[in-house]
């Protein structure tokens, strides 16, 4: 009887030492995978992760307020984009476009994703002012705010480890664009966030030869605007998804007080892309008198609907006087 | 012989455990060091069955046409719906109205309600085929090197970028 129950004590032990190996191998595993997350969560994503998501996420933003199709403002958007971007020093294409709804607001995305508004774009006053805008969104993209916001989020839950070292496609990456564009439309950024991009926004149009307080001049107006149903409909998402324009203001006044105060406002240029003069001729191709540069020309072509010019090849200043010769 | 058995059971027992407890390690310091690979592999693969959520439910958005004012302001130079010209801004809301028109077909605060916050609705739809072929395009959309420079140079601003970054 003693020989067995020794090798009974025996093999018991084996599988008791078993047992407990096989619960330490799991745990180890377990928070090697955690520990692998969080690892994967905190390196920047890749430049092709960045695109795959950014561009999914731009595809979001679309859906929501479509685009608004214009393509010489497109066009004028993206140089004024691209001069204040070079500035950023980053190596990455930037993209901007215009989203079609009369609320105010801009929106960046990961990959190098700008879009600014049609209402916000009617009610910036210069070129200086829409360089300061798009300056801020540059520099949330530099500085990857949405990014670091995405992978503090996966950090804070482990059950989404998705996209932490792979390219996502299909299903996954619509979620995440779907996550990323609800944050961006929904939460508010985080102060210190939104300051480091007002600081660097500042920089970037600066550089780019802008009048640096473009951006403050803009965010001044936005205060003064009257409180009715449809300013509290158009300004709604800029309230809740920034800080306070008060503070930003104050913030960007400090800040002002270091650049310089000769910088280009080209309020005219912005008038010839964005804001349209009062034309009432009939009939031909309208030719302005007073030639703006980047138009290529004093020759614009339009074309006459329901009795007024709409013309193809730019915008001219309010006051332009102009001649149309009959189509030949 | 009693002795012996027991002995070599034991033995046993701690070589399958101490050899467990090895495999455990050295499993962890490779999840550790492996950096992307195994891992972005299997979760591509187990993506691959997974049917795409985009397509189908095409949204349109939720036009509210404004109110057109009395400005005297043109209509703009986008031809969105056949010849018509898309006006910029629609709204008369204190804030300044670039372009008032009665072709107001495509005017309107898209996406959002009467409080400015986004519609949910619109944040749980999926993406068109149509809209992903839009972001593709403007993925594409670049300003050519020369209409920069051009541009920049009629502006007054500064024709040289910033060193690139690492």
């Amino acid at each position: 009887m003693k020989k067995p129950s020794r090798i009974l004590i025996a093999l018991l032990g084996i599988a008791v030492l078993s047992q407990t190996s096989s619960a330490q191998l799991g745990n180890v595993l377990k928070n090697a995978q955690k520990a692998k997350s969080i690892a994967d969560n905190n390196k920047p994503w890749t430049p092709d992760q960045e695109q795959a998501i950014g561009q999914a996420s731009a595809a979001k933003l679309i859906n929501v307020f479509r685009l608004y199709e214009n393509p010489d403002m497109v066009k004028y958007v993206n140089l004024v984009g691209n001069a204040v971007a070079r500035q950023s020093g980053r190596s990455i294409a930037y993209h901007f476009g215009i989203l079609d709804t009369d609320v105010v607001t801009a929106v960046s995305l990961p990959g190098g994703y700008i879009f600014i508004t049609r209402g916000a774009l009617a009610n910036l006053k210069n070129e200086s002012e829409l360089a300061g805008v798009l300056a801020h969104e540059v520099a949330h993209i530099d500085k990857r705010h949405l990014e670091r916001e995405i992978r503090a989020q996966k950090n804070a839950d482990f059950a989404k480890t998705e996209a932490a070292s792979h390219v996502p496609v299909g299903a996954e990456l619509a979620n995440m664009a779907g996550s990323i564009v609800t944050r961006s439309l929904t939460l508010q950024v985080s102060r210190d966030k939104e300051s480091e991009a007002d600081k660097f926004g500042v920089e970037y149009s600066s550089k780019a030869g802008y009048d640096a307080s473009g951006l403050r001049n803009f965010l001044q107006f936005l205060t003064s605007v009257p409180a009715t149903p449809e300013s509290k409909r158009a300004l709604g998402l800029w309230g809740s998804t920034h800080p306070p324009l008060p503070d930003r203001i104050n913030s960007l006044n400090a800040l002002l007080a270091n650049y310089p105060t000769d910088g280009q406002k080209l309020a005219e240029r912005y008038a010839w892309y964005v804001n349209p003069p009062a034309f009432t001729h009939e009939g031909g191709t309208a030719t302005a008198e007073a030639p703006a540069p980047a138009a290529g020309g004093n020759e614009v072509d339009g074309v006459v609907v329901q009795g007024v010019v709409v013309l193809n090849g730019g915008k001219l200043p309010d006051g332009t006087k102009v001649k149309v010769r009959p189509q030949q | 012989m009693k002795g012996q058995v027991s002995l070599g059971a034991l033995l046993f027992a701690s070589v399958l455990a101490g050899s467990g407890y090895t495999l455990s390690l050295s499993l962890q310091q490779q999840q550790q060091n492996n950096n992307s690979g195994q891992q972005g592999q299997q979760g591509q693969q187990s993506q691959q069955g997974k049917k795409s959520q985009q397509g189908g439910n095409q949204q349109q958005g939720n036009q509210q046409n404004s109110n057109p004012s009395q400005q005297g302001n043109q209509p703009g130079q986008q031809q969105n719906n056949g010849d018509k010209p898309t006006p910029l801004f629609g709204g008369s809301i204190g804030l300044k109205s670039s372009r008032q028109t009665k072709d107001s077909a495509t005017l309107g605060f898209n996406g959002v309600d009467p409080n400015g916050q986004v519609q949910k609705a619109m944040l749980s739809a999926s993406v068109s085929p149509a809209d992903a072929m839009k972001a593709q395009q403007l993925a594409q959309t670049t300003v050519a090197p020369a209409d920069l420079t051009q541009f920049l140079q009629d502006g007054g601003l500064n024709p040289n970028a910033a060193a690139q970054k690492p």
